[in-house]
């Protein structure tokens, strides 16, 4: 036959099923690499980062950044000293506690655990002092943000939406497992895998992901994240 | 290769359709066209596609005109519902082979893809599915037991794994005597494809 041997491959013309595995991990408090649990992914039909710096292309300034960054900072240091002595604190207790339970003399380990509690009480009082002081402002000021934010990118779910109907995809969210795996099946579009997730080491920072997905499998960790304030 | 690939899509694809034909809902029951069309077409195809769906509404209605009614062409729906992505698309594609029980396939087959948008995002498609039941004048009994039963899934899960040996890996793709279209390609593409076809089969009688 004159035409044999023609195979067409148009693979936005179509759907096709594509199974995508993905792992989150970020750094703990010692800053070893550590599964994020319970985390939603999910995956859109477009590049979230580009939409947002389109829209934001002209729009004023996003307000306070200076005033939040520098408000972040105060905070920090009295909430990085309270998960600091909370370590050793607990830590201290544990020893003290093992050397009772091995028959052993507790005196020492306990004076210092009693040490690290009388001073973790101590970075409680000046952490619940910084909240009381520095949260109010911080709220109002988010609060300013969101609502810049609503301006700014008022037509975002307009975009997205548009975008994701123009090649028939629509998102697909997993949640990761206990050591931080999920999947997803998407189509053969192109995807960009999205997730954030709270710093532990700061109340006011996240790590953030938008990834484009190539391959099969998605790794969301410190290498392909972002790490950026909380606005 | 190409050749040998094309080999050995036609053995799977003459096999697919002989084990199809033993099946409940037999393959005429889906086939639109005169039986003695020298050109046969295999559509593999999921309700819940939309790129099936662009290709029902705004391609076959050319094709089915041009080549089906001609008798130059037999079309055969083969269901490939691609699950993962489309989670109706099992209840949709049963809900059509069970109207081929009662000779209604493709009226059922076009109102489902044109109401695609509708039952495509439900969370339980099947109650709007049944208010399609009277307005394609089924017998409703038979239906909802049909449905119920799920009396037709294992043929559907038997005509996708044809599908899938016959070469295909999305949706909609189309098997034309030996060779695959991949997708909801132009209305110029299957002229050209089905003219040639129609040509090298009917130069042969």
């Amino acid at each position: 036959m004159k035409f044999l041997g023609l195979v067409l491959l148009a693979l936005l013309a179509g759907c096709q099923e594509r199974v995508v595995t993905f792992r989150v991990s970020i750094p703990d408090l010692a800053g070893l690499e550590t599964p994020v649990p319970d985390l939603i992914v999910t995956f859109l039909p477009y590049d979230r980062d580009s939409i947002l710096r389109t829209l934001e292309t002209g729009a004023p300034p996003r307000p306070h950044v200076g005033e939040l960054d520098s408000l972040f900072r105060a905070f920090r240091t009295p909430f990085q000293r309270f998960l600091l002595l909370s370590d050793s604190a607990g830590r201290a207790r544990q020893t003290a506690d093992s050397v009772r339970a091995a028959g052993l003399d507790p005196a020492a380990p306990e004076t210092a655990a009693a040490a690290l509690a009388s001073r973790l009480a101590a970075a409680r009082t000046t952490l619940d002092a910084a909240r009381r002081e520095l949260w109010p402002t911080i709220t109002a000021y988010r609060q300013d943000v969101a609502a810049w934010e609503d301006s700014v990118y008022r037509d975002y779910r307009k975009v997205t939406r548009s975008q994701a109907d123009r090649i028939f995809a629509t998102p697909v969210a997993d949640t990761t497992d206990a050591l931080g795996w999920g999947s997803a099946a998407i189509t053969s579009a192109r995807w960009w895998a999205t997730a954030r997730t709270v710093d532990p080491a700061d109340p006011n920072r996240e790590w953030y992901w938008n990834v484009r997905v190539e391959g099969d499998t998605v790794h969301l960790d410190p290498r392909t994240g972002r790490n950026r304030p909380r606005y | 290769m190409i050749r040998s690939f094309v080999v050995s899509v036609i053995a799977l694809g003459v096999a697919g359709a002989a084990r199809l034909a033993a099946q409940d809902v037999p393959l005429s029951a889906r086939t639109l066209g005169s039986a003695a069309a020298p050109v046969t077409v295999y559509e593999m195809s999921d309700f819940q596609c939309p790129f099936c769906r662009r290709h029902v509404l705004e391609t076959f209605p050319v094709l089915e005109q041009e080549y089906v009614r001609t008798g130059k062409v037999k079309w055969v729906f083969v269901n490939y519902p691609l699950t993962s992505i489309h989670p109706n698309a099992v209840a949709a594609a049963s809900f059509a082979m069970c109207a081929a029980r009662q000779d209604k396939f493709w009226p059922a087959h076009d109102v489902l893809f044109r109401n695609q948008e509708t039952w495509g995002p439900l969370k339980n498609p099947a109650p709007f599915l049944l208010t399609l039941v009277d307005s394609l004048k089924l017998s409703r009994a038979p239906m909802v037991a049909c449905l119920d039963k799920q009396e037709t899934v294992a043929q559907i899960k038997a005509d996708a794994e044809g599908a899938v040996k016959s070469g295909a890996q999305s949706t909609p793709t189309f098997y034309v005597e030996g060779n695959l279209i991949i997708g909801a390609q132009p209305i110029g593409l299957f002229r050209m494809v089905l003219d040639s076809a129609y040509a090298a089969k009917t130069r042969k009688k």
